[in-house]
């Protein structure tokens, strides 16, 4: 086993970098540089799945893979479908960065893009592959979203890259996406401040988004909206 | 001074002190992934999470630029001492690193590499931001803290097609996170029983005959009723 974990995980940490929709990527020596780094005004969103360690607990590991991956998987091909890109896992947890004149509004969509695939695509599917689906297990998560000036840098070991992501947006959203409400998108003001119409009101003048109280990172109070409302892909 | 902490100091005054070349950036620098496959396996492994306290506070008391720094030497420190004891680096997740160890030493050999990971971010680390810091009348002080845990589990890739990564699935992995995210309590590394009780005597014993574990009260860690030792001990690599 160790030797292919190492194998793999060498081979994610050092592959070459790709160019992907005419966007100015810059080259890998940019970023292999021991002490490159790269400033960048981004939008960061996490999707996090909700009790996996409840579910690692009470199901056979092999259930419990299948559910985290059909999680995992669907979430960053969403992402990526709305033009972010995934740059750390977690287990059950990805992240994704959004740039550009858009940012906000493609992570947004992307977040009740994925609030829809759990809603009406996973769940279904759990219910119909195990007969008592609903009663093992009701997947559920939480996507945080923020919006800022960050630092990319490499965290610096050899042979095994790996890229950090400094700044408020990403350790604001990672926080939002722990949140257990009921709702399934969190964005801070920031990033509500930037949307527009579509992704404010539903069905002509409902809002999507309600303010959510009492929310600290670092203890900092942020301005916090959620919402339950998906949006399919 | 040991040679190994020689070379720490070399490797922190390096990353403390070289200057960034930062750029602004309009795109996301791309990571390729593994390619899928349809691969698990099922292992017998130690966990070990050291995570990085205060984080966000410490990015929103510096600049960016010192920042990554200090969480770079950090991130440093625990994969070379994870990896001096024989623990294989499974991934980074901005401030924190997970280790995986086997074998039948595999309990001894993590609480070993935390017990270093102390000794260096006390003996080197923090001297070393606070001399740079002095001089601005600045001050950081780094802490973190170490979860360990064993169990059986079962690690598969987990990502979309050309967006791999492996999953760690197991109560293991969870409750080692868990405890390395523990704060405000004494203490810098946390383990269960599943490993204090694998302890040899000079894990568990220090020279002068004092425990270098305190337990804890029984503790929920998420859905698990865990019983957990802490130790403040720190040691030499």
């Amino acid at each position: 086993m160790y030797p292919s974990v190492e194998t793999s995980v060498g081979e994610i940490f050092s592959a070459p970098w790709n160019i992907t929709d005419g966007r100015v990527v810059p080259t890998s020596e940019d970023v292999v540089l021991k002490n490159g780094g790269k400033r960048v005004t981004a939008t960061y969103l996490y999707a996090d799945l909700a009790d996996s360690s409840k579910l690692a607990q009470t199901l056979l590991p092999e259930t419990t893979a299948k559910i985290i991956r059909s999680y995992v998987n669907t979430a960053a091909r969403i992402l990526r479908h709305c033009g972010g890109e995934i740059r750390s896992y977690d287990g059950d947890r990805v992240m994704a960065i959004f740039v550009g004149e858009k940012k906000n509004h493609n992570a947004v969509r992307a977040a009740l893009g994925l609030e829809w695939a759990v809603a009406e695509v996973i769940r279904p599917a759990l219910k119909s592959t195990w007969s008592d689906g609903d009663n093992f297990y009701r997947i559920d998560h939480a996507v945080g979203i923020d919006t800022g000036e960050a630092l990319i840098v490499r965290g610096g070991v050899r042979n095994h890259n790996d890229l950090i992501s400094i700044g408020e947006a990403p350790n604001v959203a990672a926080k939002l996406s722990e949140i257990r409400s009921g709702q399934s998108t969190f964005v801070t003001d920031r990033v509500k401040d930037e949307l527009d119409e579509q992704l404010l009101y539903y069905d002509g003048d409902k809002r999507i988004w309600d303010r959510v109280y009492g929310i600290s990172v670092g203890g900092k109070s942020q301005g916090v909206h959620g919402t339950t409302v998906q949006w399919a892909i | 001074m040991s040679a190994r902490m020689d070379e720490f100091e070399a490797k922190l005054q390096d990353i403390l002190n070289t200057p960034w070349d930062a750029q602004d950036a309009r795109v996301v620098p791309k990571t390729q992934d593994v390619k899928q496959k349809d691969g698990a396996k099922r292992v017998e492994a130690t966990y070990l999470y050291a995570d990085l306290a205060d984080s966000t506070l410490l990015s929103k008391k510096f600049k960016a630029e010192f920042a990554a720094r200090v969480i770079r030497s950090y991130l440093r420190i625990a994969v070379d001492c994870i990896r001096a004891k024989g623990g294989h680096i499974r991934s980074f997740d901005g401030d924190r690193v997970m280790g995986i160890f086997i074998g039948d030493r595999r309990r001894n050999d993590a609480v070993e590499a935390a017990l270093n990971i102390q000794w260096v971010v006390d003996k080197s680390l923090n001297p070393l931001i606070k001399a740079r810091l002095e001089k601005q009348s600045l001050s950081w002080h780094v802490s973190q803290r170490c979860g360990i845990d064993d169990g059986s589990t079962f690690i598969v890739r987990g990502g979309a097609r050309d967006n791999s990564d492996l999953v760690s699935i197991g109560s293991a992995p969870n409750i080692a996170a868990k405890l390395s995210s523990i704060r405000g309590e004494s203490g810098n590394v946390t383990i269960t029983s599943r490993i204090y009780n694998f302890l040899f005597d000079h894990n568990k014993t220090a020279k002068n005959g004092e425990s270098m574990w305190k337990k804890r009260g029984e503790s929920a860690v998420g859905p698990h009723i865990v019983t957990t030792y802490s130790s403040g001990w720190r040691r030499t690599p």
